[in-house]
């Protein structure tokens, strides 16, 4: 008889979906045993128990071995769960050091409300403070202060220190010069003692950097504990170190985003970690009307902003529903729209070498077809070469980095990653220097000692059948080009997924037009035809 | 970690659970600084008792007081003595006692900055109840009586009217049904209705709309309509619009529909913090939803009702493979949908 440690239950709780899966040890490692999601808010326990029904009927001698037909009741549960972004006043002295602010902020998951002396006067921002949903307030300048700041400081300082008068319960983040006003809250008679919330000064100090330092002070205000995103960068450090490759893991959520890029252990260094969240890089996140503009310019199918209005609005309603068929289609379209947003404002995040793997997560992947899938990564994160994409399919990655022992989380994740990586395929992206009327470039792509010649003309996506598990050779041979005379050759690995391979001829920087029905039918050519093979 | 707790029998714990009604709700009112709460914690109100004077605008003044007077003052203080040296020193007209009102926000080398209201509307309780807090420049709790009909989304103010059924529950109220007869009702309109309908509704005194769904074109073009009417500084008499479910078209649920149709004829409010129609007659009876009755909210069904019978079996055991429910649509024989499409009330 085994142990009830051998079984483990997941939730991973998101803003529109649950999604819970059983693991257990079966010949000595850890297995994905049964997976599902419900709509949010529903009950996890008929979730997981229903799970264990499935696993029973499926395979009643391995559920009975795990005593799961006992009942699930008693077994551990390791869980994430995700909240609606919290809302954060940012104020500065100048509209130009509002900007600067608000690069401070951004990346630690915050939906922020920016405030300077020439936008509002001290009643509007007075009320804006006093707001229930405003949970704290960063306050900033730069040190030393810009002439344009230094009449200002004053009075944004007491104004933020009357309003803590009257809200105790909002914390305060002093960042650069204003972190030198700390004394001033403490005169107010707002000290530690009569206020629970707390002041926390962050001065620019030498050779560190203030907006890591403010960025992660904000952090950890957002989620003292944790939560399914900022764990993330601890199961994303597992996995790297468990495949021994640079992995990416990309989580597009209802309302927020997040990046998160981990490096393998290398010799004597540590791995390395790094993690943007954003508050306005969800699928139905922020302003209805920008979310629905920022759609449109993914989109090859819908033109009117009215209705795309609506559909954004309905989803944030009740993102569970309606995800079959054109459902799936507007989250994908959503996700693409969300993800080139969470790429343009972490800019810099992925300065290094580019990962070996992507690992996608968020209802917006779900339900599309693979291929789908794999070319709107392909839209939107264009890096010369060659990369995996795989799904955390059952949402495991942030319910197993809420596990607190390091040695248990690397051996969970170890033997479960084949089981929790879906491979989705290949995306090879050719040279920056193919252009439309270049000549094509030849690929060649071998695979159990079959060889497939391809001749990918610019502007154009071939995509090769590559199943699951197989591994191929591409060879590509750039013609001549520009002041290289003569051709170059480049041999990289590549593994195949649902999609298969992606070999994208469209140029490293994506050229598509500025708007309107000509956007439209060029994305239209290269995605229409997926939607309408699934 | 945590441990798994008890789960509802055969499935149905799986769907959504929409709560419709909730006992003694707690209504909020938002005030800016320089609004004026009229009401203090333990008071009790009756529907129309004056809760607040609001400001439609305001302006910052800086006011220079002794050092005793500039000690002596606390943010959020009521600064009742504008001819002390406030900028500006006109009477306001609507303010209750005709005295500058001023709310104290921070003080600079002694200095405070007042938030002065430059027009005032007075903010009426839709509904009986205790006020749990009212606080200048924050807000204003109340604990309702009676009970609440939960909505999505109060567009406009809060108001109060007798409830009159306007149209069915799948129809949608056109603006040549609405007259000056239905002046200060609370109408419920059906399943939609358009920008003229809710114009005329307004413009005859209507106090109120309950509506299935509304189109996010007419909300902005509704929102822009307030700002207008704010920047214009013309006082209205109240008006809401209660939307009870989303954008999309859709019948009004029918356990909504049977708790409006026992409402007919009754005074009810409508308030936006939570969205929601308050019952404060304790008498009034309402109709418990089935326990096992279902609606559909997405895919080709939605809009229809049914009995949940069970969880279906999935094709596979993945994620990307939804929980299917099998539900009896009655006339429309059996269905297999997907969980995320449904929603229960019970």
């Amino acid at each position: 008889m085994t142990s009830r440690g051998s079984v483990l239950a997941t939730v991973d709780a998101g803003a529109a979906t649950t999604a819970a899966a059983i693991i257990g040890r079966v010949d000595g490692r850890w297995r994905l045993l049964a997976a599902g999601a419900a709509p949010a808010d529903g009950s996890e326990a008929a979730l997981i128990e229903r799970l264990a029904a499935e696993l029973a009927e499926t395979d009643a001698s391995l559920a009975a071995s795990l005593r799961i037909t006992d009942g699930v009741s008693d077994i551990p549960v390791l869980r994430a769960a995700t909240a609606a972004p919290p809302t954060l006043a940012v104020l500065a002295g100048s509209p130009r050091a509002l900007q600067v602010a608000e690069r401070l902020a951004a990346g630690a998951g915050w939906r922020t409300i920016g405030s300077h002396p020439e936008a509002g006067d001290p009643r509007e921002v007075t009320g804006l403070l006093l707001r229930p949903e405003v949970a704290a307030v960063l306050l900033a300048a730069d040190d030393p202060p810009g002439a344009d700041e230094r009449a200002s400081i004053d009075d944004l300082v007491a104004l933020v220190a009357a309003a803590r008068l009257r809200r105790q319960d909002l914390p305060v983040v002093l960042a650069g010069a204003m972190a030198a006003r700390e004394r001033r809250f403490d005169r107010l008679g707002l000290d530690d003692e009569n206020a629970p919330a707390p002041v926390i000064a962050v001065p620019v100090t030498r050779g560190t950097d203030l907006r890591a330092r403010v960025r992660a002070v904000l952090a950890h205000l957002r989620a003292p504990d944790g939560d399914g995103r900022s764990v993330l960068a601890e199961a994303a450090s597992a996995l790297a170190a468990a495949l021994d490759r640079r992995v990416e893991v990309i989580d597009i959520g209802l309302d927020a985003g997040s990046r998160t890029f981990a490096a393998p252990p290398l010799g004597d260094e540590d791995g390395q970690v790094a993690t943007w969240i954003s508050a306005g890089s969800g699928l139905a996140s922020g302003d209805v009307v920008e979310s629905a503009e920022r759609f449109l310019g993914w989109s090859s199918r819908w033109a009117d902003r009215h209705q795309i209005g609506d559909r954004l609005h309905d989803l944030r309603l009740a993102p569970w529903a309606d995800a079959g068929g054109v459902g799936a289609r507007i989250r994908l379209v959503a996700a693409a729209a969300a993800l080139d947003e969470l790429v343009a404002e972490s800019g810099g995040l992925d300065a290094g070498p580019p990962p070996d793997v992507i690992v996608i997560r968020g209802g917006g992947f779900a339900l599309a077809p693979p291929a789908a899938v794999a070319l709107t990564i392909a839209d939107v994160l264009r890096r010369p070469g060659a990369v995996q994409v795989v799904v955390d399919h059952a949402r495991l990655l942030a319910p197993l980095g809420t596990e607190a022992d390091d040695a248990r989380r690397a051996e969970l994740i170890r033997d479960l990653a084949d089981d929790l990586l879906l491979p989705v395929g290949s995306l090879l992206i050719l040279d920056p220097a193919h252009r439309a009327g270049a000549a094509p470039v030849h690929v060649e792509v071998a695979s159990d000692g079959v060889v497939l010649p391809l001749d990918v003309h610019a502007g154009t996506i071939e995509i090769v059948d590559l199943p699951p598990g197989a591994e191929a050779i591409a060879t590509i041979e750039l013609p001549p080009s520009g002041l290289r005379r003569t051709s170059r050759r480049t041999v990289v690995r590549v593994s195949g997924g649902l999609a298969g391979l992606l070999v994208d001829g469209r140029g490293v920087t994506l050229r598509l037009p500025a708007h309107g029905e000509e956007r439209r039918t060029v994305l239209g050519t290269w995605h229409d035809g997926l939607w309408s093979a699934s | 970690m945590a441990a798994v707790t008890a789960a509802l029998p055969n499935g149905l714990g799986l769907v959504r659970r929409r709560r419709l009604v909730v006992d003694a709700p707690e209504a909020w009112f938002r005030l800016l600084p320089g609004d004026r709460p009229l009401v203090q914690a333990g008071d009790s109100v009756a529907p129309g008792d004056p809760l607040a004077e609001r400001s439609l605008r305001g302006q910052t003044t800086i006011l220079r007081v002794s050092m005793e007077e500039a000690a002596s003052l606390q943010p959020g203080d009521h600064w009742p003595r504008p001819r002390n040296g406030a900028e500006s020193d006109t009477p306001l007209p609507g303010s209750r006692d005709h005295a500058r009102p001023g709310e104290a926000l921070f003080a600079v080398n002694g200095h405070w900055r007042i938030a002065v209201p430059e027009r005032l509307e007075v903010l009426e309780a839709p509904a009986a109840g205790a006020v749990l807090t009212a606080d200048a420049g924050h807000g204003i709790r109340l604990r309702l009586a009676g009970r609440a009909l939960l909505g999505r989304t109060l567009l406009g103010d809060s108001a109060r009217g007798q409830l009159e059924i306007a149209a069915g529950p799948r129809a949608e109220l056109r603006a040549s049904a609405i007259d000056v007869a239905r002046s200060g009702a609370v109408l419920v309109a059906g399943a939609h209705v358009d920008a003229e309908a809710l114009t005329r509704a307004r413009a005859t005194g209507v106090r109120g709309i309950v509506v299935g769904s509304l189109a996010a074109a007419v909300r902005r073009d509704l929102a822009g309509a307030e700002s207008r009417r704010r920047a214009s500084l013309h006082v209205h008499a109240p008006f809401g619009i209660l939307i009870l479910d989303g954008t999309g078209r859709r019948p009004i649920a029918g356990p909504a529909n049977a708790i409006l149709s026992a409402l007919e004829g009754r005074d009810v409010a409508l308030i936006g913090d939570p969205a929601a129609l308050v019952i404060d007659d304790p008498a009034i009876v309402l109709p418990d939803p089935q326990p096992d009755l279902v609606r559909v909210i997405g895919g080709p069904l939605a809009g229809r009702e049914g009995r949940w019978l069970e969880l279906a079996a999935r094709r596979s055991r993945g994620t990307a493979d939804p929980l299917v429910g099998l539900v009896d649509l009655g006339s429309d024989g059996r269905a297999r949908i997907s969980i995320g499409d449904l929603e229960r009330y019970a």
